[in-house]
């Protein structure tokens, strides 16, 4: 009922009594879903984009060239090759005071993100039970990333032309025209004028956009810029989990030699798959799965079995309870830690790269004997 | 998981409220705060808002509002809303 009178908010419910896990598992959506919303100042925007290559040395300086001026930026490149970073990092060397504010205007249906963009006055439609200001007014004295707008609607177009023409908007049910100081910065992985072609873009608006437009080649063309990211994937997994993972040399240059069709993102996605399923491991060339080898033959299928699981792990045929496995490997680990530190509970928690609270909790959950001592000393404080 | 995030327990009942607050905190969440529905935006002052849990207890009206009131805020952050306790016994 809630979702039906708020379409616009991210509803999660959590059920009495609490359990651990499912809080968890809350915790870590909510976590997941601000972490592409970060804003500038954080870390990995001012470090600005990794990489070596010449590429990236070039969209460097056109960023810092573009950046104070205010103008609209258009930034083309293929899915996961950054497209957010390079928008963020306009924001952040702009001197504008106000907000990054992001929008995916490929992911929202079309009725949602006229409310979205403009916002809405209370009893515009049902369920608009009070004023809610959109993206635009959000970023005011900020900048405003249009993500995907190869793939915004027609009629949407249309109104964002107005838009960008004459600085005001007018929220949705209302008469006021609002005047906004927004900083566009619009990114595709379309090809636009081959849209204009197929009437699916007003080549007004792709004028309008593309003022000082910037192309980040795909991975594939940069693999020099592929070391650099895997150390900075590295960091950000002990970072977020405290897992330390090692490529050797040889690893390294499979994966550079790797295509990587999902560019950036799917190097990330590939090295917290790693950081999960084989913590704390010294990777080979011969542990990567099979993607990455060039000595094995392409077998579909058992590459994307090979890939969600490392060697010695392997899907059953009749399939299996991924919750349960996965926490008898918990289990098993922690006991294997325990083992290793004595029972000493802070020196098992450091060998894991978790916090000592973390690990009594768990060692509670799965009814681990650690020594009573040891143990006690950690409940006494 | 991003230090400077806050979050946010609105509640009328305080006990009810420390008692998640304590749970939360217990999973390595350094930065929780409760709050009534009438005072939740002072009791953040100028801190970012990770996520609001909102009981379910609450009278309709007022969760509708809360969650009206954060949308307008920033219609960013995730809401949560914590069901009402159906085991009144078990005190867990």
């Amino acid at each position: 009922m809630l979702s039906k009178a708020f379409p616009w908010a991210r509803l999660y419910t959590l059920r009495q009594p609490v359990q651990f896990d499912e809080l968890g598992e809350l915790l870590e959506e909510i976590w997941a879903a601000h972490s592409p919303r970060r804003q500038p100042g954080d870390a990995h925007v001012a470090d600005g984009l990794v990489g070596e290559s010449r590429h990236i040395a070039r969209i460097t300086t056109l960023i810092e060239r573009v950046a104070p001026s205010g103008a609209t930026v258009l930034i083309t490149g293929e899915s996961g090759t950054g497209k957010e970073v390079v928008a963020r990092r306009i924001h952040h060397l702009s001197g504008r005071k106000g907000q990054f504010v992001a929008i995916n205007c490929g992911a929202i249906p079309e009725q949602l993100l006229e409310s979205e963009l403009f916002g809405y006055e209370r009893g515009a439609f049902t369920g608009a039970v009070a004023r809610r200001i959109g993206r635009f007014e959000l970023a005011h004295g900020g900048t405003l990333f249009l993500d995907e707008i190869g793939d915004m609607p027609m009629p949407m177009q249309v109104k964002l032309l107005r838009v960008l023409q004459e600085h005001v908007i007018e929220r949705v049910g209302g008469t006021e025209s609002i005047e906004v100081d927004v900083r566009i910065v619009a990114a595709t992985h379309r090809d636009l004028p081959r849209r204009i072609e197929e009437g699916l873009f007003r080549e007004d608006l792709y004028y309008r956009l593309n003022v000082f437009p910037i192309e980040i080649p795909p991975l594939r063309e940069r693999p020099e810029d592929i070391p650099p990211l895997v150390h900075e994937m590295i960091g950000r997994m002990h970072a977020r989990y405290g897992v330390r993972l090692h490529f050797t040399n040889d690893a390294m240059a499979a994966l550079s030699a790797y295509s990587w069709p999902g560019n950036a993102r799917e190097l990330g996605n590939f090295i917290e798959r790693l950081a999960v399923i084989r913590p704390h491991a010294r990777i080979d060339a011969d542990a990567l799965p099979w993607p990455f080898r060039q000595d094995e033959p392409a077998d579909e299928a058992a590459a994307a079995e090979e890939i969600v699981a490392p060697p010695g792990h392997s899907l059953p045929a009749e399939g299996l309870d991924l919750k349960a496995h996965l926490a008898g490997v918990e289990r098993d680990l922690i006991s294997a830690a325990l083992e290793r530190a004595g029972g000493v509970v802070q020196r098992a928690a450091d060998e894991l790269g978790v916090r000592r609270t973390t690990l009594v909790e768990k060692i509670n959950r799965y009814g681990l004997r650690v020594r009573d001592a040891a143990l006690a000393e950690d409940r006494d404080e | 998981m991003p230090g400077t995030l806050l979050i946010l327990i609105v509640d009328e009942e305080p006990e009810r409220a420390e008692k998640l607050k304590s749970v939360i905190e217990f999973m390595d969440v350094p930065q929780v705060r409760v709050a009534e529905p009438g005072n939740w935006r002072s009791r953040i002052g100028d801190r970012r808002l990770a996520a609001v849990f909102i009981s379910d207890a609450l009278e309709r009206g007022v969760v509708h509002s809360v969650i009206a009131e954060v949308g307008e805020h920033d219609p960013n952050v995730p809401i949560v809303v914590v069901e009402k306790r159906r085991d009144t016994n078990r005190d867990d």
